[in-house]
């Protein structure tokens, strides 16, 4: 179990447990987490799900890989160097905690 | 005041999350054919009936309908759209008022119109997926009709679990309908690398157990899928008198010829520009982007507002393989073709110019050159082959150079 923090737009925060193999945009959506909206489904075509990585426990996360990358630099226009696209955070063992901040992209 | 949706697909969803978020008191009802929860469908063929263990991407928690005050009533489906008394009526013989309806009921699967059609299973729905991915995971030989988006997905995704894979392609080339015929030409060429047996102007003419007849050789096998498309299903549309013809015939507001019924999503046959007219796109860009726009444009009916047109840039994409195709705007035959093309990173990109005016780019595992394409689409600049070449075909730095 890997507990995942999300401090929602508002600043409160929720907590959720996650299993190994799941990334934290669906997590979001099984669990109602407003901000997060998902679009492509996890295809790495939109930046509707932009989290921004506050801190990690245990093992830490993978790099973002050259599409994410890409993505977020076109789609989000204040790049933080902790910006990720939640959906290419897929939890592994080891993985303690992760608190992910959401700052959804307006598209609307 | 109460706002109807038919179909809990993508543009269903879009439709009826923006809404609310638009009103907090507006009452929504959301009526979908299916029992499950409403999903994602681009990952079924994708990734999903390659497991043999499926799980399904939903699109919104249970919970968020009930918080959200959203009644979704599944395994609904409507007989009728009565506009006269504005109210939509279930075979369960509910009757369900609206003061605005979205039609957001999608495509049907094509049917395989030939002698044991049957025999070749469709892809469309969580059933469907089950199926094929218990059936996959048993077969050995494995034989696509249709070499479409979803059929060359189907294949490849099979082809890496080490399947023996024929695909058949009736035209002669596959993703004709989606692409350039360069690009066509290279995807093609990788499916064969990697052991596809793709076989062009083939068409089946019957099945029968596992053998399937077609006009060149006959193909038998353990498992047949059909990726022959959808076609929009307008019968509920037709008999309240709407105007369809390939779908329900739209204006730039998304409404039908009855101002408080609108239509969404791969259904809608809406005017996209001068230079194309009428089509329907089959995307989930599209249902998404028709989604929102809808509810914008039914607040903005009940409060006399003016109504917003949709002039989308489309993009679509598609996975097979290690192949990531990633396409944006629309291309038709007139266009001219342009490659861009990286052979040290295995990129690959073709640019569809009408006129000297770039409309449309397909490109291959190259998701820059796709969100630079669609940024230069929409800013409303007439991109020509020269404004490309003075950047020696970089697009990241013409689109910094018009910001």
């Amino acid at each position: 179990m890997t507990l995942i923090k999300y401090i929602l737009e508002d600043n409160s925060e929720v907590n959720i447990e996650a299993d190994i193999g799941q990334n934290l945009m669906q997590l979001a959506i099984d669990n109602g987490i407003e901000g997060i909206e998902g679009a492509c489904g996890g295809s790495c075509m939109c930046a509707t799900c932009h989290v921004q990585i506050e801190s990690v426990n245990g093992l830490q996360l993978e790099n973002r890989s050259e599409m994410e990358m890409e993505i977020l630099e076109m789609e989000i226009d204040d790049l933080a160097p902790n910006s990720r696209l939640g959906c290419q955070i897929v939890i592994r063992e080891g993985i303690e905690s992760i608190t992910a901040r959401i700052v959804s992209i307006s598209n609307f | 005041m109460s706002v109807v949706i038919i179909g809990a697909g993508h543009a269903g969803i879009a439709a009826a999350t923006t809404l609310r978020k638009l009103d907090k008191d507006i009452k929504i009802t959301l009526i979908s054919k299916e029992e499950n929860l409403p999903y994602h469908r681009p990952p079924l063929s994708k990734k999903t009936i390659f497991s043999n263990k499926p799980n399904f991407d939903f699109l919104l928690s249970k919970d968020y309908y009930t918080n959200n005050n959203i009644k979704l009533a599944c395994n609904s489906s409507v007989e009728v759209i009565d506009p006269e008394n504005s109210c939509v009526k279930l075979s369960s013989k509910e009757t369900i008022p609206y003061e605005q309806l979205i039609i957001a009921t999608g495509t049907d699967r094509r049917k395989l119109d030939i002698k044991g059609g049957e025999l070749a299973k469709p892809l469309y729905t969580i059933k469907d997926a089950k199926y094929l991915s218990k059936n996959i995971a048993k077969a050995k030989k494995i034989t696509v009709i249709g070499g479409g988006f979803i059929g060359c997905e189907i294949a490849s995704g099979a082809r890496k679990l080490n399947k023996e894979v024929t695909l058949l392609e009736a035209g002669p080339s596959i993703l004709s309908r989606s692409v350039a015929p360069i690009f066509a030409k290279k995807v093609e060429q990788y499916h064969k690398a990697k052991g596809i047996s793709i076989v062009t102007n083939c068409k089946a003419l019957s099945i029968k157990n596992n053998k399937i007849e077609t006009n060149s050789n006959n193909f038998s096998t353990d498992l047949i899928v059909a990726g022959i498309g959808v076609v929009p299903n307008i019968r509920l549309a037709a008999k309240a008198n709407l105007d369809t013809n390939n779908g329900i015939l739209v204006n730039k507001y998304l409404q039908t010829t009855s101002e408080n019924i609108f239509a969404i999503g791969d259904i809608a046959n809406f005017p996209f520009n001068s230079e194309t007219g009428r089509m329907r796109l089959e995307s989930i860009q599209n249902a998404n982007d028709q989604g929102k726009t809808v509810a914008k444009n039914v607040m903005a009916l009940r409060l006399n507002e003016q109504l917003i047109k949709y002039s989308p840039i489309p993009w679509f994409w598609s996975d097979q393989g290690d192949l990531k195709l990633q396409m944006a705007g629309i291309g038709n035959l007139n266009a001219k073709h342009y490659v861009l093309e990286n052979q040290q990173k295995g990129t690959f990109t073709v640019l569809h110019l009408i006129n000297d005016q770039l409309v449309a780019l397909d490109t291959l595992n190259n998701g820059l050159n796709h969100i630079c394409g669609r940024k230069l689409l929409a800013s409303n600049q007439r991109i020509s082959l020269n404004d490309i070449n003075k950047f020696n075909g970089n697009l990241k730095d013409l689109v910094d150079y018009l910001n």
